[in-house]
């Protein structure tokens, strides 16, 4: 039985289609079998930060319509054979994509998965609750800024209005530097403000923009934090990347000091 | 104080403003959802008229629709 995880967070551009896509193949890295799911509907970019854009023939529409079946529908990604991907297409009828019908189709191919991402549009419009009502488990991903942590602290109540068994709060987009600096919040202050379990925190960190389509460099900081994370759902654990690492000592003093100028 | 903890008070002073709020959007929502599917189920009566409102106690719906004479069905859930 598959685990339905969504990834939401309220607030647009923190990073919630890239945390799909990098967990996911995070997961198939620890040997999971992982479906994720763009419902960002219209505003669809899941395709695109896997690299699988021009793969896409059947979308979930064509699934709700009898189309075809949900299993043509389902793209096998490029490097990773048990990770796949379903495409949320261009919906032009909105009728027929409502939360039970994707909850309908989630329960036929519940046995194939070990988990099934659900990628969430931003806002706590119809799309959002639409993306909700089909998980058991969400993931809020926030920033460390007022407007993330403000949209992010509604969405918690909302899910928790919900009664989804299990939310988790991963901080993007954190900068170790500013942090020994005293200049951002540490992500354990932003889990007891939130009043939620910390499953990850992410550096901020150039490869992830420049790997968009590919997958990330197994050296780079975010690859091993997201692994953490990987480890941390799957096994159980709670450890967290240490993003203040390479800033400390000598060295790292140095670095701290380049980057601030 | 550093720029860290003036966040800190900063972000939780809104969100302390903000709770509350959100659940309210919720159960807007909600009670749109709910006031649609019933419209639905009740079309096929005769001028089906559907009202849910917030009481104290829940939610009071008032539903009347026409059979052989006018029925009116109130409830409070």
């Amino acid at each position: 039985m598959a685990k339905k995880i969504v990834i939401t967070s309220g607030k647009g551009g923190v990073g919630k289609t890239t945390v799909t896509a990098n967990l996911g193949c995070a997961l198939a890295d620890v040997g999971q079998r992982v479906l994720l799911i763009d419902l960002d509907f219209g505003l669809n970019n899941l395709d695109v930060v896997l690299g699988l854009e021009n793969k896409i023939l059947y979308d979930i529409q064509d699934v709700l319509l009898g189309r075809c079946r949900i299993k043509q529908a389902l793209i096998q990604d490029r490097y990773k054979k048990n990770l796949f991907f379903l495409s949320s297409g261009k919906v032009s009828s909105d009728n027929v994509i409502n939360g039970q019908n994707i909850k309908l189709i989630l329960e036929n191919i519940n046995s194939i998965f070990d988990y099934i991402i659900i990628d969430c549009p931003a806002g706590i419009d119809c799309g959002f609750h639409r993306a909700i009502s089909c998980a058991d488990q969400a993931i809020v991903v926030a920033t460390p800024s007022f407007s993330s942590l403000r949209d992010a602290d509604k969405v918690i109540h909302i899910l928790k209005a919900y009664k989804i068994d299990e939310i988790n709060l991963i901080v993007n987009r954190v900068r170790g530097d500013l942090i020994l600096n005293n200049r951002m919040m540490y992500p354990k202050d932003i889990q007891e403000l939130l009043k939620t379990k910390l499953i990850g925190v992410l550096p901020e960190e150039d490869v992830v923009f420049l790997s968009a389509g590919e997958i990330l460099p197994k050296k780079s900081d975010s690859y091993k934090a997201y692994k953490l994370i990987a480890n941390n759902l799957t096994k159980g654990s709670d450890k967290l990347f240490d993003v203040t690492k390479k800033y400390t000592g000598f060295i790292g003093s140095i670095k701290r000091g380049l980057k601030s100028l | 104080m550093s720029k860290k903890e003036k966040d800190l008070i900063k972000i939780n002073s809104i969100i302390e403003a903000d709770r509350g709020k959100a659940l309210d959007k919720f159960n807007e929502l909600f009670l749109y959802d709910l006031e649609r599917i019933l419209k639905e189920y009740f079309e096929q009566f005769t001028s089906p008229n559907i009202k849910i409102t917030r009481v104290r106690d829940g939610l009071k719906m008032d539903i009347s629709f026409l059979a052989n004479s006018l029925k009116t069905i109130s409830a409070i859930y």
